[in-house]
């Protein structure tokens, strides 16, 4: 008879095989797979290692063998257990960013103290936390609102339009207001720049009215409630761009078609496909979608440490020791990213180089 | 029924090219019910992936453009390779059902048949996984 769960996973398998458990549902959570099934399949491998009596390995094979099998099959049998995140709202997006502002303060006032200096404090070095955060945000937002009706590559021109344009706006508020100081220099500001910023996250977040759950979700629960076709296409494009790696043709050929049967069924595409994400999930995904996400990742660290040496810049007016860490940190992750990207999409057309002949 | 979805749709493309919504008139004159599309075009898009159909884009004289699939030559391989397995593993249910105990070895060995990844049949049900629309 198999334990009964105690709460973590982990706990449902003997302290030698934890190790295991622990990698397995690293593995999972990385495949999206929603923590409710991570959990079930993890309690079903550890009652299967109790019936056997033997060590996880041994019954199963490595955790990442094991885990990518369950992945496999369930994509292949078309089980929704799949968590995705739910499209960025007016809510999250103004939450994030003073969450943002304030996590910005507290470094840059840990790099001023690292380096015992004492900055100016002016009308942009006041606001520039704030203006970066709103900045990284609108660049999110901005690509993911594109996604949703047009393909990766004009997602991404945009959002490198939008992080030209906010970076410009953010440069010239800096320098437009740089005589101008309000107060005194010293760690106050600095408190009342993350204080400020968290605080004001906090009341956004309890005024503003919470619709849709926050972080990754199963995605039938994930715009739960009939909605109109055209929000309908919006979504699911976005969710096929985000996750399928598919190609454009590709995911606009499922819109279509999709649309096409509603049409003829006489319906509407919620009531013919129920939740787009949860419809998006059950498609086939390319192999290279993982890594395309640890790409994406890559890359938006990189530009991260491009625009702290941007606003290091910005601040000191000249190029140190951190302008060129930051710069040279961020040049490299970014050109890691571009290659990878580059070797996956050799590989996705040498694995798929022609359509099967029809008989 | 959603396990052998998988191989019905495989079955109905095989005798000629079908759309996604005829795919589903067929399946429910056939006795499936009403399913809807969600039910169906994954099952189409796993097939197209896998290649066991092809599709092309067929223009109509009148309303919007519509995607025709049709079996590969791997694909009929597949579908053939499956009905054997389904037929032996009915045929093993209609034994044991009329026979009881006396053909549990033969009814053994086709459970094993169907579990081998290749096959979609109801052996492979997973319990936790939530199915999706029907």
């Amino acid at each position: 008879m198999s334990k009964q769960s105690t709460g973590h996973p982990r706990e449902l398998f003997p302290a030698q095989d934890r190790g295991w458990a622990d990698r397995a549902l690293l593995q999972l959570i990385r495949a999206d797979v929603a923590r409710a099934q991570v959990d079930a399949a993890l309690a079903e491998a550890a009652a299967a290692c109790e019936g056997v009596g033997g060590r996880a390995e041994d019954v199963h094979g490595t955790a990442d063998a094991w885990a990518s099998a369950r992945v496999a099959e369930w994509r292949r049998d078309g089980d929704i257990v799949w968590a995705a995140e739910a499209p960025l709202d007016v809510r999250s997006a103004l939450v994030s960013t003073f969450w943002l502002a304030a996590g910005l303060a507290l470094l840059f006032g840990l790099s001023d103290a690292m380096r015992d200096r004492t900055v100016e404090p002016t009308w942009g070095y006041l606001l520039l936390p704030t203006l970066l955060a709103l900045a990284c945000v609108t660049v999110y937002a901005a690509y993911q609102r594109t996604l949703r009706a047009h393909s990766r590559a004009v997602a991404s021109a945009v959002g490198v339009a939008v992080a030209v344009c906010a970076a410009c706006g953010v440069a010239a508020l800096t320098w437009a207001t740089r005589d101008h100081e309000p107060f005194e220099a010293g760690w106050r500001i600095v408190a009342g720049q993350a204080l400020g910023n968290a605080v004001v996250a906090l009341l956004l977040a309890k005024v503003l009215p919470q619709r849709q759950p926050i972080g990754k979700t199963p995605v039938g629960e994930i715009g739960a409630g009939p909605m109109s076709d055209d929000r309908w296409l919006a979504d699911c494009g976005l969710a096929l761009r985000r996750e399928s790696g598919q190609s454009e043709e590709w995911v606009r050929a499922r819109l279509h078609e999709a649309t096409v049967h509603a049409h003829a069924a006489g319906g509407t595409l919620w009531d013919e496909f129920g939740p787009p994400m949860a419809y998006a999930a059950g498609l086939p995904r390319r192999g290279t979608s993982l890594l395309a996400k640890s790409v994406r990742n890559r890359a938006v660290f990189g530009l991260s440490w491009l625009l702290l040496g941007l606003s290091a810049v910005l601040r000191d007016g000249d190029v140190g020791f951190l302008v060129v860490g930051a710069v040279s940190v961020g040049l490299l992750l970014v050109a890691d990213a571009v290659i990878s990207s580059v070797r996956a999409r050799r590989q996705s057309i040498s694995a798929h180089p022609a359509r099967p002949g029809v008989e | 029924m959603r396990a052998a979805l998988e191989l019905d749709i495989l079955g109905l493309v095989a005798s000629e090219p079908a759309h996604g919504y005829a795919i589903t008139t067929r399946l429910a004159d056939a006795g499936f019910g009403r399913l809807r599309g969600g039910s169906i075009y994954p099952v189409l898009a796993r097939h197209e992936d896998a290649g066991h159909v092809a599709c092309g884009w067929v223009e109509p004289q009148a309303g919007p453009g519509r995607k025709d699939y049709a079996i590969t030559a791997e694909g009929r391989r597949r579908l053939e390779r499956d009905a054997q397995a389904w037929d032996g593993f009915a045929e093993t249910v209609r034994r044991l059902a009329a026979g009881g105990s006396a053909c549990a070895a033969a009814g053994r060995s086709a459970v094993q048949a169907l579990h081998e990844p290749a096959h979609q049949t109801p052996m492979n049900h997973k319990p936790n996984a939530t199915r999706g629309p029907a």
